[in-house]
């Protein structure tokens, strides 16, 4: 657009810039973005957003999700929160929010709740599944803090499993083993090298080298498993 | 020369023919004269003239021919025949014979026909007219008579394997026969005799060895083995090619050692194990000899050498464990005693040293210095030494091993010289310590006590263990130590500046008092317990504050009363007696000098000690030897509802005494400050290898780390790893995201 605008105008910018926003391109352009309505997409942000406060905050979440009809725990949430990229849980900026809607191409609930299947079907594949699964450790922090407490990262971890296509045997035995022997904050380092892990590593281990990079909690767990199923 | 009358082939031919007739006759020995110079010359003259005349009549050709034609001649009629009638050693006998005549039959002949030699054989590049004779005989002499000739020689060579003596000039001889017939490279010699006697010596060796085997015992089936080699060496010397010696040895080497190699060692009473377990150095030795011929035949030697040093060693390791074992039931019976290392423990030590020197001497002596002992000597005491002994390390051991060598009163009288090499076998131990770190930091906190309680028997030795250390762990092992050492030269002379800065103040203070300055860092950590000490004791360190704060600024002191020694006089009703006892033994004993008695709890308030604290210092003063102090009431243990007095009835026959403080089982500090030095060694290895190489393969960060820290301690693989978990978290490193095992650094 604003190279036709600076072809109309002879190529000077101030013309241009003239010629911009007394056609009415402004207007157009205020409203159109890929063909979304992004006067719609604020007016959104600002129904859920905290009065008062440039954010929105829990409540607020809490009635976007009602009004999209799903569960604030459901997975497709995380989706959602991973398009929009957003920095903690429970709380979207103004950016984070309208970005986000615009990079899933909705501007209404009605559209975006027809999305939602979509973005389920998205975690089949596991290229997507493991951004959303490497963005949800960020998402998972407290505010202020490095590392992701041990409940929260269990509970994530149950959540994201429990995509049909992303079940991983084991995560039973995962979370009582970090319950019983780690008891303690869980690195990004070990949440990301999990999924590599779960991935590449055979049921049976036969193909775990614990002299390679893994993670020292991910060879503690091998070990533990291999005793346990040793005793049987 | 010209106009003569050419000389026709039949002519002079018949002449020649009589010559040769003649030769014949003085070869066969029948009665004949010598040629003499004439009839030589005619001989001569008349090929001459038969070659040079002009055709048709140059019968160069012809006479080439006729030439060879005598030889064969000669063989069929005479050499033959007679050689087909003998066998054995007489066929030799008569082979040799044959030859020598044959060889001057040759001679002869081709100087007769000599002219033949100059041009014609060159002219048409054919055999010159030796060569034609020596094949003549080859060809028709030595084709059909090789087989027969080999095996009488072969029957000799067996006969003298068996002990016979035999003619060996005979089988030089013969031998000779089929090296010449060779004519210039040594086929006929090694297809039509060596290799027969090749598969001949290993069939006899591989009977000879499977009865041996069974029969002899290991020393005895070596003894036979080198006689034979020798002998063997000795028969190729004397009538075989040189050229046969490796391989015939090979082949002795292969049926007596190779074959039989693993049964001869693994022999119940006699093998390897057993000769080193009975001490048989010169078995041992000729054990070396035979199996340093073989490929590879030292490897299993060397195994049950390792294995043999590894078991004593690991002996020594139970003994002394038991005998702790032992020792410490008896202590729970008994009572606790002073603790400065059981004489087990020193013993062990000793036996180390001395089952070291032994097998080094074996090493050196019996297996020719190898490289390959040397390293089964190493990895077999790398093997025990790194086993812990009845619950401490050997690095432990060794550091009190030490400590008691070089501090006064140690148990170990021995003179300057032997000390001196009682060290330097310690230190050569070191080396296969892994735990190298821990031996330092046991040693250094002995050391320190050693100077500060003016304990060190010889500055000299002190010096000298330090200087040894260096050499072989390098400088950063002990420049600590080096600094204590130095802290106490310095330390008398600030002494001194003090006392001249005292008199200069004119202050003069309620007590004598020195103090020894220590550099942080290189000194062992202590607790500092804040004590509250007497106020005589509080004026001297204020005192000294400000001296201290005017000499050295920017510097801070912290005090460790716990290290300090104070002189008290006791004035105790039958005679007054001088005490050297600990610092804080002195502040308490101080408090009973305004009271006649207080109990635990104003003790505690009054000194600010924690309880164990309190407890140890009590019990020395009212429980131990000298019994200063009275409690009510009286008992062996310290209770917290205990009185407690002066007492003035105390006395003992020497008027000065020592009280001393048990001091605290420094073992688990020692072992927690080295696994955290351990951890930040590993942090700064890791942190030091990625900032050079920026990009790293995991596998070889960990090995480049080993590598790095090997001469203080072998670092854990699960410790490495946690480490560099720890650094990703702490954003040093990164993982590479497309390849996690690969790591970044992070500037």
């Amino acid at each position: 657009m604003a190279t036709d605008c600076l072809k109309n105008a002879g190529w000077g910018v101030e013309a241009a810039i003239d010629h911009f926003y007394s056609s009415g391109l402004a207007a157009q352009a205020t409203t159109t973005s890929g063909g979304l309505d992004l006067r719609a997409v604020e007016g959104l942000y600002q129904r859920y957003k905290e009065p008062g406060e440039d954010h929105i905050g829990v409540d607020g979440v809490q009635k976007f999700c009602e009004e999209l009809e799903v569960d604030p725990t459901d997975i497709v949430v995380l989706v959602v929160s991973q398009y929009m990229n957003a920095a903690v849980m429970c709380e979207y900026s103004k950016d984070e929010f309208t970005s986000g809607l615009v990079k899933l191409g909705v501007d209404s609930i009605d559209k975006l709740k027809r999305k939602l299947p979509d973005l389920r079907a998205e975690l089949k594949n596991d290229n997507k599944f493991r951004d959303v699964y490497s963005f949800a450790y960020n998402f998972s922090r407290e505010k202020g803090q490095k590392c992701v407490q041990l409940d929260t990262a269990i509970g994530m971890w149950q959540l994201l499993f429990s995509v049909p296509e992303q079940h991983w045997p084991l995560i039973d035995d995962w979370c009582e083993f970090l319950t019983k022997h780690h008891n303690r904050a869980i690195s990004k380092d070990t949440w990301q090298q999990l999924y590599d892990f779960i991935k590449t590593v055979k049921p049976d281990f036969s193909n775990f080298d614990e002299n390679s990079a893994w993670p020292y909690l991910l060879d503690e767990f091998v070990d533990h498993i291999k005793t346990k199923r040793g005793g049987q | 020369m010209a106009d003569r009358k050419p000389i026709e082939l039949a002519e002079g031919w018949s002449f020649m023919e009589k010559g040769i007739q003649k030769l014949i006759r003085l070869l066969e020995s029948e009665p004949e004269d010598q040629f003499n110079a004439e009839q030589y010359m005619h001989l001569y003259t008349t090929i001459y003239n038969m070659c040079t005349q002009k055709p048709p009549h140059d019968y160069s050709e012809q006479l080439y021919s006729k030439y060879r034609d005598a030889f064969n001649k000669y063989i069929n009629d005479k050499v033959l025949p007679s050689l087909r009638e003998h066998r054995d050693e007489v066929l030799l006998k008569e082979l040799y014979q044959r030859w020598g005549n044959h060889k001057l039959m040759v001679r002869w002949l081709s100087r007769f026909f000599n002219y033949l030699d100059r041009y014609y054989v060159l002219r048409h590049s054919l055999h010159p007219l030796k060569d034609v004779g020596l094949l003549c005989f080859k060809d028709l002499v030595y084709v059909e008579i090789k087989k027969r000739t080999k095996d009488g020689v072969l029957l000799l060579v067996e006969k003298e394997r068996e002990g016979e003596l035999v003619d060996r000039a005979l089988v030089k001889n013969i031998l000779g026969i089929f090296i010449e017939l060779g004519m210039g490279n040594m086929d006929c010699y090694e297809k039509d005799f060596e290799e027969h006697l090749l598969t001949e010596t290993s069939a006899f060796y591989r009977r000879k060895a499977s009865q041996w085997i069974e029969q002899d015992s290991c020393p005895d089936y070596m003894l036979k083995a080198e006689e034979c080699l020798r002998l063997e060496e000795e028969r190729v010397d004397n009538y075989l090619h040189a050229s046969t010696r490796a391989k015939l040895l090979k082949e002795v080497e292969t049926e007596l050692l190779s074959n039989y190699e693993t049964r001869l060692l693994t022999k119940e009473h006699s093998g390897c194990a057993a000769l080193l377990r009975d001490d048989k150095t010169e078995d041992l030795a000729r054990m070396y000899r035979l199996f340093q011929r073989i490929p590879k035949g030292l490897d299993p030697v060397a195994d049950i050498f390792k294995e043999h040093v590894d078991s004593e060693g690991m002996k020594l390791v139970k003994e002394v464990t038991e005998a702790v074992e032992l020792a410490k039931e008896k202590q729970a019976k008994a009572g606790p005693s002073r603790d400065t290392g059981t004489s087990a423990e020193q013993q062990y030590v000793r036996a180390v040293i001395d089952l070291h020197d032994k097998y080094l001497q074996y090493v050196s002596t019996c297996f020719c210095n190898s490289s390959l002992f040397h390293k089964s000597l190493k990895e077999a005491f790398e093997n025990f030494v790194n086993k812990s002994v009845a619950g401490s390390t050997s690095a432990e051991l060794m550091a009190s091993f030490c400590d008691n060598l070089l501090k006064k009163g140690g148990s170990e009288k021995l003179s300057d010289e032997a000390i001196e090499e009682t060290l330097e076998k310690v230190v050569k131990l070191l080396a296969y310590v892994s735990d190298k770190d821990m031996f330092a930091e046991f040693y250094r906190k002995k050391l320190s006590r050693r100077l500060l309680q003016d304990k060190s028997a010889s500055d000299d030795h002190e010096r000298s263990l330090l200087s040894r250390l260096k050499q072989q762990c390098g400088a950063q092992f002990t420049s600590k130590m080096e600094g204590m050492v130095t802290d106490l030269q310095l330390a008398k002379e600030k002494q001194q500046h003090f006392d001249d800065w005292l008199k200069e103040k004119g202050t003069k203070l309620p007590i004598d008092l020195s103090v020894t300055v220590l550099t942080t860092g290189f000194w062992p950590t202590y607790k500092s317990i804040d004590v509250a000490l007497p106020r005589e004791m509080v004026e001297g360190v204020e005192v000294y504050r400000s001296y201290y704060d005017s000499d050295s600024k920017h510097r801070k002191l912290t005090w460790i009363y716990t290290l300090g020694n104070a002189v008290l006089r006791g004035n105790f009703e039958p005679k007054p007696i001088e005490m050297q006892m600990n610092t804080l033994q002195a502040a308490l004993c101080m408090l009973l000098n305004d009271v006649d008695e207080l109990s635990y709890g104003e003790i505690q308030e009054r000194l600010r000690l924690p309880d164990d604290d309190l407890q140890r210092l009590l019990h020395s003063l009212v429980c131990a030897k000298y019994k200063i102090i009275k409690k009510e009431p009286e008992g062996k243990s310290i209770g917290k509802a205990d009185r407690f007095a002066f007492n003035a009835r105390f006395t003992d026959k020497m008027r000065r005494i020592k009280i001393p403080l048990p001091p605290l089982d420094e073992k688990k500090k020692v072992m927690e400050d080295v696994d955290k030095d351990r951890r930040y060694a590993i942090d700064a290895a890791i942190v030091r290898i990625m900032k050079s190489r920026k990009v790293l393969q995991h596998q070889t960060l960990v090995m480049e780390v080993i590598q790095q820290l090997q001469r203080m301690f072998k670092p854990d693989l699960k410790l490495i790893k946690k480490r560099i978990e720890d650094l990703i978290q702490r954003d040093y490193l990164e993982r590479d995201k497309d390849n996690p095992t690969l790591f970044k650094y992070l500037a």
